[in-house]
């Protein structure tokens, strides 16, 4: 038994280092992007609402058609719909870097809509008590909206952060690199079950820690529970 | 001179045959450091009568002069100017629940730009002025209801505003704490000159602290004028199922006098009632009663009918007015 795990290690050991970091350089590098798109889009469309502090009924109808158009599109068609584009972002339509624009692309519509969400849980009291003391809409949205919304915005993050996971294994059948490349090549084109159940396994085991990371944190630095 | 005026306002909701008319041609005018009560029974229009005095809702048509100025026209930038000057606090408190009851305070003064030593240094002050100065790093989950309030007060005096509006300020809140918040309120008006506009259904909350008073029933205002006034004399239907107890038809009473007591939490009113049997012999008729025994201590009003007896009227009187915690009014008969 011993024996098996050290010659399956001495072949794969090396891929499986190298698969876990690229899994993990996609994950964080896109959850940033998609992040840095989706927050203000998910603070637009809930403030740009008719009962929001910036009514915008134009405004907020396009950007939800966008949201909605970049969500309907399954993830794999989309990478292959704009790779054109990626090329021209990164320079590249396959490996890591060519992953990271069609991962960005397809989550920020989604973490636009987790954030949507997770402002419209605060409560409307403390903004219309904002707003009685002269805020602007700046100033609600950091100094009322993302703060108070925090505990939620940071269990959103985690649903966020693992749906891109998922989206990094389907971009490895394309050539994007990472576990869900190592699962496709070796555990089935090239029929090593070990290999397809190690894959499975870590990615579990990396599921679990982000979820259980994140629920931790959201759960500390919520105030309203004594 | 008034510090807030309205003149003819009205605020419509959805147009066409949906349109509903929360208020309707509301005239009225808050005197600077007066505690003006605003009171109807709920769908009155009474919370949108009160955001129209900081345009939290905009009014259909008519003039909100705050201060000398008309706000109605004012700028986005200029309104969020004004409404440094008039505060308000709510039923429900609306704490910000991430932030500590010190940094609730100091919430105000960063939307007005103050250096954060100095926030802090003003919020000590306020927190120590609302009786909480040992529980600055509170969240508002660790307060009590009454608490809660405190720390809205002091978030709301924080940047010296001279109006401070409390929509159901106290509905959320026992009566022992509604009977405290009160009294602060109106050390505030007293110590601080501030005006307070307060909107309550609850008459107690009037005869408590208001000088003077506006009944608003279907958006429209009953009737106006000096709190001693409407309570001994309510002109009309609403006035009267409002300031007696049960709604008692005050026409349908016995020729003799009658009175109105209201108990502010001092001993509990069935000691009264015997005491002014045993003490000076005199019986009174209970006509109605809408009273509340907390703790001991009584709260409600009750309207009792005097002996016929002149003299023993005046006794009976004289004992209620010296009895400590409890207000009297001579009911005026409506015939």
């Amino acid at each position: 038994m011993t024996e098996a795990i050290t010659a399956f290690w001495n072949q794969y050991g090396e891929l499986l280092i190298d698969g876990t970091a690229d899994t993990f350089v996609m994950v964080i590098v896109s959850t940033i992007f998609a992040y840095l798109l989706g927050l203000p889009l998910g603070v637009l469309l809930n403030i740009t609402q008719p009962h929001g502090i910036w009514p915008h009924k134009w405004l907020n109808r396009i950007l939800g058609w966008i949201v909605n158009v970049g969500r309907s599109l399954p993830f794999i068609i989309l990478m292959i719909a704009i790779m054109d584009f990626t090329k021209l972002i990164v320079g590249t339509k396959i490996g890591v870097k060519g992953a990271i624009v069609p991962l960005v692309v397809s989550a920020a519509p989604f973490i636009a809509r987790m954030v949507e969400t997770s402002l419209a849980e605060v409560d409307a009291g403390v903004v219309e008590a904002a707003q009685s003391m002269g805020a602007s809409v700046p100033q609600i949205v950091w100094k009322v909206y993302l703060p108070e919304a925090k505990p939620s915005l940071i269990l959103g993050a985690s649903i966020s952060i693992i749906t891109i996971l998922a989206y990094t294994a389907i971009a490895g059948a394309v050539g994007a690199g990472g576990l869900g490349d190592l699962a496709i090549r070796y555990g089935y084109q090239r029929k090593v079950p070990s290999m397809m159940w190690v894959t499975v396994i870590l990615i579990i085991v990396i599921v679990q820690v982000i979820q259980s990371i994140f629920s931790w944190l959201s759960t500390k630095v919520d105030k309203r529970l004594r | 001179m008034p510090i807030i005026q309205i003149e003819h306002l009205t605020k419509t909701f959805g147009t066409g045959e949906s349109a509903v008319h929360a208020l309707e041609d509301i005239s009225l005018s808050v005197e600077a450091g007066e505690i003006f009560g605003i009171i109807g029974l709920s769908g009155a229009g009474k919370s949108t009568l009160v955001r129209c005095m900081n345009l939290l809702e905009r009014p259909t048509a008519g003039s909100v002069v705050v201060d000398g100025q008309e706000i109605t026209s004012l700028s986005n930038k200029e309104l969020r100017k004004v409404r440094q000057s008039i505060s308000m606090i709510f039923q429900s408190f609306n704490l910000l629940m991430q932030r500590t009851a010190l940094d609730n305070i100091c919430f105000p003064l960063e939307l007005a730009g103050w250096k954060r030593a100095d926030a802090v240094t003003r919020a000590r002050e306020l927190l120590k002025l609302v009786g909480l100065e040992d529980r600055e790093g509170a969240y508002p989950a660790q307060l009590s209801g009454g608490q809660k309030q405190r720390v809205a007060i002091a978030r709301a005096l924080a940047t010296n505003p001279k109006v401070l509006l409390c929509d159901e300020a106290t509905s959320a809140l026992d009566p022992t704490t509604t009977v405290s918040i009160l009294s602060l309120l109106k050390e505030l008006n007293q110590t601080l000159g501030v005006t307070v506009v307060v909107i309550t259904h609850q008459m107690s909350v009037i005869e408590e602290i208001c000088s003077r008073v506006a009944i608003l029933d279907g958006g429209v205002i009953a009737e106006q004028g000096r709190v001693e006034d409407i309570f001994s004399n309510p002109r009309t239907e609403i006035g009267r199922q409002l300031v007696y107890p049960g709604g008692v038809r005050i026409d349908k009473l016995p020729p003799s006098r009658v009175i109105r007591i209201a108990f502010n939490g001092g001993s509990s009113y069935e000691p009264l009632i015997a005491s002014l049997a045993i003490d000076c012999g005199v019986k009174v008729n209970i006509l109605g009663a809408d009273t509340r025994n907390i703790e001991g201590k009584a709260f409600g009003t009750m309207l009792l009918g005097l002996p016929e007896n002149a003299d023993e009227a005046a006794r009976a009187l004289n004992y209620i007015r010296s009895q400590p915690n409890i207000t009297v009014e001579e009911v005026e008969s409506h015939d």
